[in-house]
């Protein structure tokens, strides 16, 4: 694989857009011992398609995590259907890789120990494997840390790593899964800015999930927007803005402010139904939306 | 993280070895005198006015320097408490992965081991003297005990406190099960392993002065030596300076001995020295 991404980056990149395509029918999960099971998932069906950076977003706590759990192969559906081109999807994979939503790092390893972990367990032993880790290492800004521990690095910096560690795989299929949770507001927009970049230079089938509505528009081809839990789609949106975005020009188009308002909407109202069953996790999401600018109290 | 949160006892910069010496003078003078305030005031200070001063006991330990037969009774400690560590060391760390990694063998091993495990190494002193044919063999056996429950407790901790994330990463990017337990596993319980093994080896000194005391005068006749036994027979000779060598010498062999498990920690687990 690795061979291949060298000789032959092109065709693997016309190959990448194609596959990945993953459709979800009716799919439900449990959660719970018998008998007291919740559904954190139920009926829920959606496509993935393929090449395109499709996001996920719903209310926190809404099944998000869970449903890429199963995607990725971690988890099984307990109802209804998963395939990815057409295969059921029965355990984890290195076509589908998870980006984490915290740092996954392996704490032991220096940085270019971690990017080149899927490669050599699964017995690369190259030297265009280094080539190619140390290319990659560069491209994220990350050469001179190459035998620095997790430990060692700032945030952003194990993020990146995490990026590559993914990216070095090829895999038809990236997972994303809240990966710039929990860094400050200034370095999560550096880094919103780095991972476009590096999607323009190897796009694929990318699922992206966030809570955050501006991350969101940033960054999608498709917004799949989930209901409160039990996750099901609520509705799902072409994001036909122009590439590429930056954060600061996007809201000077109505057609983003547009998709924006619209997705609050839904979220507001998904948010609203779970704070009246009176959730905690929900009431914090309430708070968190309803003090954007573009909603207003009174939906 | 694990391995280097305890290494506190070796002073790292000029003013933590400062702040050491000072303490460590300031016990010496606390001791001199609680020892002399009797010549001096007629106060008799309890337990402590009855303790020879550190003067005599450091006159003591400059004379009995000279005799092998004070090298040879640490010796044969250190000896007993490296046999016995090593063992447990070897015995340890694969029960402790397996109880971590086996469910079933957890189900089975762990109501065994729990039942065991808190029967203290003391209490073992008379089964292990009829069990085992020589005393030799009977007091390794007893500081063997002393540090392999430490030792699989942590390691078994250790395994289970692998956070599943490196697991379902590893498994992700394609590594077999094997590979996940070589490069994941392995290496995510050293920090506990080091942890485990600096307490244990503190602990082996701890059971094998007693064990050395309790056997060596037990009916079958002294003939255990060791530090213990060196105390023991100080204190029926009636040379209190030298119970206190004796004293002084465990704790500094512990010491070293728990620095020096320490550094190798360090040395295997790079990763988790303190930046």
């Amino acid at each position: 694989m690795v061979a291949q991404a060298m000789n032959t980056q092109s065709a693997v990149q016309k190959d990448a857009m194609n596959r990945g395509r993953i459709v979800l029918h009716r799919v439900t999960k449990y959660f719970g011992s018998a008998g007291s099971e919740k559904a954190a998932v139920e009926n829920c069906s959606f496509t993935i398609e393929p090449g395109k950076l499709n996001v996920i977003i719903g209310p926190s706590g809404c099944g998000k995590s869970t449903l890429l759990n199963l995607i990725a192969g971690f988890d099984t559906v307990d109802a209804g259907s998963l395939t990815c081109d057409g295969v059921r999807i029965n355990g984890p994979s290195s076509d589908r890789l998870v980006v984490f939503q915290e740092n996954a790092l392996f704490d032991w390893m220096t940085t270019y120990e971690n990017i080149v972990f899927g490669p050599r367990a699964r017995g690369y032993r190259s030297d265009l494997l280094k080539t190619r880790a140390n290319r990659i290492l560069e491209r994220v800004g990350l050469s001179a840390f190459r035998d620095k521990y997790p430990s060692q690095l700032s945030g952003g910096m194990q993020r990146r790593i995490e990026l590559a560690r993914a990216i070095i795989n090829d895999p038809a299929v990236m997972l994303l899964d809240e990966p710039f949770r929990g860094l400050d507001a200034m370095t999560k927009g550096l880094m919103q800015e780095y991972f476009l970049q590096l999607y323009t230079e190897n796009p694929r089938t990318a699922v992206f999930v966030t809570t955050d509505i501006d991350e969101a528009i940033l960054l999608a081809d498709r917004l799949i927007i989930l209901s409160n839990v039990p996750a099901s789609l609520r509705q799902c949106v072409e994001v036909d803005l122009q590439k590429p975005r930056t954060s600061a020009d996007l809201y000077e188009q109505d057609r983003a402010n547009n998709i924006k308002r619209e997705a609050l909407e839904i979220l507001y109202d998904e948010a609203l139904k779970s704070f009246q069953s009176s959730r905690r996790t929900d009431s914090d999401f309430l708070q968190s939306y309803s003090a954007r600018e573009n909603i207003s109290p009174s939906l | 993280m694990a391995a280097g949160g305890i290494g506190i006892a070796v002073p790292k910069s000029p003013l933590a070895a400062q702040r050491a010496i000072i303490a460590l003078v300031v016990c010496l003078i606390l001791w001199e005198v609680g020892t002399q305030l009797h010549r001096w005031t007629g106060i008799n200070v309890p337990g402590i006015g009855k303790l020879p001063s550190p003067f005599m006991v450091l006159s003591a330990w400059g004379a009995i320097i000279k005799d092998p037969g004070y090298w040879i009774s640490c010796g044969m400690s250190f000896v007993r408490v490296l046999g016995g560590f090593l063992i447990a060391l070897v015995l340890g760390v694969p029960l402790g992965l397996l109880l971590g990694a086996n469910k079933n063998f957890r189900d089975i091993a762990f109501p065994v081991f729990e039942i065991i495990r808190p029967i203290p190494p003391l209490a073992w002193v008379p089964a292990a003297i009829i069990f085992w044919p020589t005393q030799e063999l009977a007091i390794t056996f007893i500081t063997f005990l002393g540090a392999f429950f430490t030792i699989v407790l942590n390691v078994f901790a250790g395994t289970r406190s692998i956070n599943v994330r490196y697991l379902h990463a590893a498994r992700s990017l394609g590594a077999s099960k094997s590979y996940v337990f070589r490069r994941i596993i392995l290496p995510a319980t050293i920090p506990s392993i080091m942890v485990g093994a600096s307490v244990a080896i503190g602990l082996t000194w701890e059971v094998v002065v007693a064990a050395e005391i309790i056997s060596g005068s037990s009916a079958l006749g002294s003939t255990g030596g060791g530090l213990g036994h060196f105390i023991w027979s100080s204190y029926l000779g009636g040379n209190y300076e030298n119970i206190l060598v004796g004293m002084i010498s465990i704790g500094i062999a512990g010491y070293s001995c728990s620095a020096l498990v320490r550094k190798i920690g360090e040395y295997v687990a790079p990763w988790s020295r303190k930046q």
